[in-house]
C-alpha cells in the first residue's frame, strides 16, 4: 500500500513537471513578497514598464553568482529606458529575510522578491536557476530561457539572449530569439 | 556507467558529475570523456573473509583506461557507452612477473530521471538505471599465461538494473544508489557455470563550492552471491568488497571538466570476500555540449 502511494506520488509529481511557457502568451499571475514583506503583483507592475525582465534566482547556484554582474550591467544600461527588473527567489526556504540579505550581499539595485510557495517558477515553467522571461508592455512573454549562452564562465562571444530581446523590444522589433537554454542549477522545491 | 562507478566519483550544475563521471548534467545534451585508473593491491581476502597481506615477492598493479560518451534521450533520459581497456601486472615469488591486458567488457547504460534532485522537497530525485555489459574482453580461461594477466573480462553477458535516489540541500547533494546485476551462464570445457547475482549499494555526499568545484565522499559495498557450477552451489565462491572514495570535479570553462578520485578498500575482516584490497586513483577529462 505504501509502495503504491509513493509510486502514485511520483507519477503525479512527474506529470506536474513544469511546462515551458510559450513566447507570445500573456504572462500568468505572479505574486511574490518584497524585502519589506509587502506582496508585489509582478504582472501588474510589468504593465507599467516598457519592458520587464523577470529572473528566477538561486542563492546557492554558481551560475547565478556568475550572472549577477550581467544582470547588473543590463539594469545599468536599461533602467533609464523604462525596463524593469525583478529577480524572484522561489526556491525552498525563500523568505523576505533571505531575499534582503542576498540582495544586499550581491549589491542588487533591482528588487529581489521572495516566493516561498514556488508558484512563480511553476507558472513560468522555470526548472533551472537564472531562467528569465522578458515581457513586452502588454505583459506578453516575448522571450523565455537563459540569460545568455554562458554557464559559469562568462565569454566575450556569448549569445546574449535577454540583452538582445530587450534591445529588440525597445526598438519595436520582434525578438531575434524567443526561447533559450537555461544552464543554471535545478531549482530546489 | 550511469550507475555510480565504484572507482569514480558532482548538487546540480556540478554535483552529480563528481559521483558519476559519465552522467549528463541537467543542461547537457552530449558528453565524451576518458578516464585512467591505477590501483595497487596490498592484500586480499579469501572465501571465508580472512584477510592477508601480500605474500613476500607478490604484487599486483591494475590499470584501466575508459573511453565513454553519453547522449540525452528526450528530456529526462540518457544513454551511454563505455569502452574499457584493462592492463594487469602481476608477480609472485614462484612464477615471476608478467603483464597482460586488452579491451575489456563494453558497457551500454541507460538512465531515466523521473524526478531530479530538488524538484520536490518531499520526494527525492528518482533515477531508474539499466545496463548491459557484453563479453568483449578476454575471459579468464583464454588468458593462457601462468598468472592469467591477459584476462580482461568475465566471459558472460551482464544485465544491470538499479535505482538512484538523490536530493540537494543548497550546495549539498546526497545520493543513494542500488544496482543488481545478473550474469548469463557460460560453459568452459565440461563445466557449466554462472556467477552469482551481484548487488552494489552506494552512498555519496557531494559539496559544490561557489566556483562550481565539487568534492565528494563515497562508500560502496558490492555483494556477489556464490557461483553455480554444473548445477551445484560453489560454496565460499562469492565476492564482497567495501570501497571508500574521495572524488572531485573541476570545471575548466563551461564545456570541459577534470575529474578524479582516490579510492581505498579497507581490509575489514569478514566484510570482504575473495577480493583484492586495493588503493588507487582515477583521473579523467570530459567534454560536454549543451
Amino acid at each position: 500500500m505504501v509502495v503504491r502511494r509513493v509510486a502514485l506520488g511520483v507519477v503525479v509529481l512527474a506529470a506536474c513537471a513544469r511546462a515551458p511557457v510559450t513566447p507570445g502568451s500573456p504572462v500568468p499571475e505572479l505574486r511574490a513578497i518584497d524585502a519589506n514583506g509587502a506582496e508585489i503583483d509582478v504582472r501588474a507592475a510589468a504593465r507599467e514598464a516598457n519592458v520587464t525582465v523577470i529572473e528566477m534566482f538561486s542563492a546557492h547556484c554558481p551560475c547565478q553568482r556568475v550572472h549577477d554582474k550581467r544582470l547588473e550591467a543590463m539594469f545599468e544600461e536599461y533602467e533609464a529606458k523604462g525596463v524593469r527588473f525583478f529577480a524572484i527567489d522561489a526556491e525552498r526556504g525563500a523568505s523576505p529575510e533571505r531575499a534582503k540579505a542576498e540582495a544586499a550581499a550581491r549589491g542588487y539595485r533591482f528588487p529581489l522578491l521572495a516566493d516561498p510557495s514556488g508558484g512563480t517558477a511553476r507558472a513560468l515553467g522555470a526548472e533551472a536557476a537564472t531562467h528569465t522571461v522578458v515581457l513586452d508592455r502588454e505583459g506578453r512573454i516575448r522571450y523565455s530561457g537563459g540569460i545568455d549562452s554562458d554557464r559559469v564562465n562568462l565569454t566575450d562571444d556569448a549569445r546574449l539572449y535577454v540583452h538582445d530581446a530587450v534591445e529588440d523590444l525597445l526598438a519595436g522589433r520582434e525578438p531575434r530569439v524567443t526561447v533559450g537554454r537555461t544552464l543554471g542549477c535545478a531549482l530546489e522545491r | 556507467m550511469l550507475a555510480p562507478a565504484v572507482a569514480h566519483a558532482q548538487a546540480c550544475c556540478a554535483g552529480s558529475s563528481a559521483l558519476t563521471p559519465g552522467r549528463l548534467a541537467m543542461h547537457e545534451d552530449f558528453l565524451a570523456g576518458a578516464t585512467v585508473r591505477g590501483g595497487v593491491a596490498f592484500g586480499s581476502t579469501d572465501g571465508r573473509g580472512h584477510y592477508a597481506t601480500n605474500a613476500d615477492g607478490s604484487r599486483e598493479l591494475d590499470f584501466e583506461q575508459d573511453v565513454f560518451g553519453a547522449a540525452r534521450i528526450l528530456h529526462r533520459g540518457q544513454l551511454a557507452l563505455l569502452v574499457p581497456f584493462v592492463e594487469t601486472h602481476r608477480a609472485t615469488r614462484t612464477s615471476g612477473a608478467e603483464t597482460g591486458g586488452g579491451i575489456g567488457d563494453v558497457n551500454v547504460a541507460a538512465r531515466w530521471d523521473f524526478l531530479t534532485a530538488g524538484e520536490s522537497s518531499v520526494v527525492p530525485g528518482i533515477g531508474l538505471l539499466a545496463g548491459l555489459t557484453m563479453p568483449t574482453g578476454r575471459p579468464p580461461e583464454d588468458a593462457d599465461t601462468r598468472l592469467a594477466t591477459g584476462a580482461t573480462g568475465i566471459g558472460a553477458f551482464q544485465v544491470n538494473g538499479g535505482l538512484a535516489l538523490e536530493q540537494s540541500f543548497g550546495p549539498w547533494l546526497v545520493n543513494l544508489t542500488g544496482v543488481v546485476a545478473k550474469r548469463t551462464a557460460r560453459t568452459v570445457g565440461d563445466l557449466h557455470s554462472t556467477l552469482g547475482t551481484q548487488l552494489t549499494l552506494l552512498a555519496g555526499v557531494v559539496y559544490v563550492f561557489p566556483n562550481d568545484v565539487s568534492l565528494a565522499g563515497i562508500v560502496s559495498y558490492s555483494y556477489e552471491g556464490d557461483a553455480t557450477v554444473s548445477g551445484q552451489n560453489a560454496s565460499d565462491s562469492g565476492r564482497r568488497l567495501l570501497r571508500t572514495s574521495a572524488a572531485f570535479a573541476l570545471p575548466l570553462g563551461d564545456r570541459l571538466r577534470l575529474q578524479g578520485s582516490l579510492f581505498f578498500d579497507p581490509p575489514v575482516v569478514h566484510v570482504d570476500q575473495n577480493q583484492l584490497t586495493t588503493v588507487g586513483a582515477t583521473f579523467g577529462v570530459i567534454v560536454s555540449w549543451s
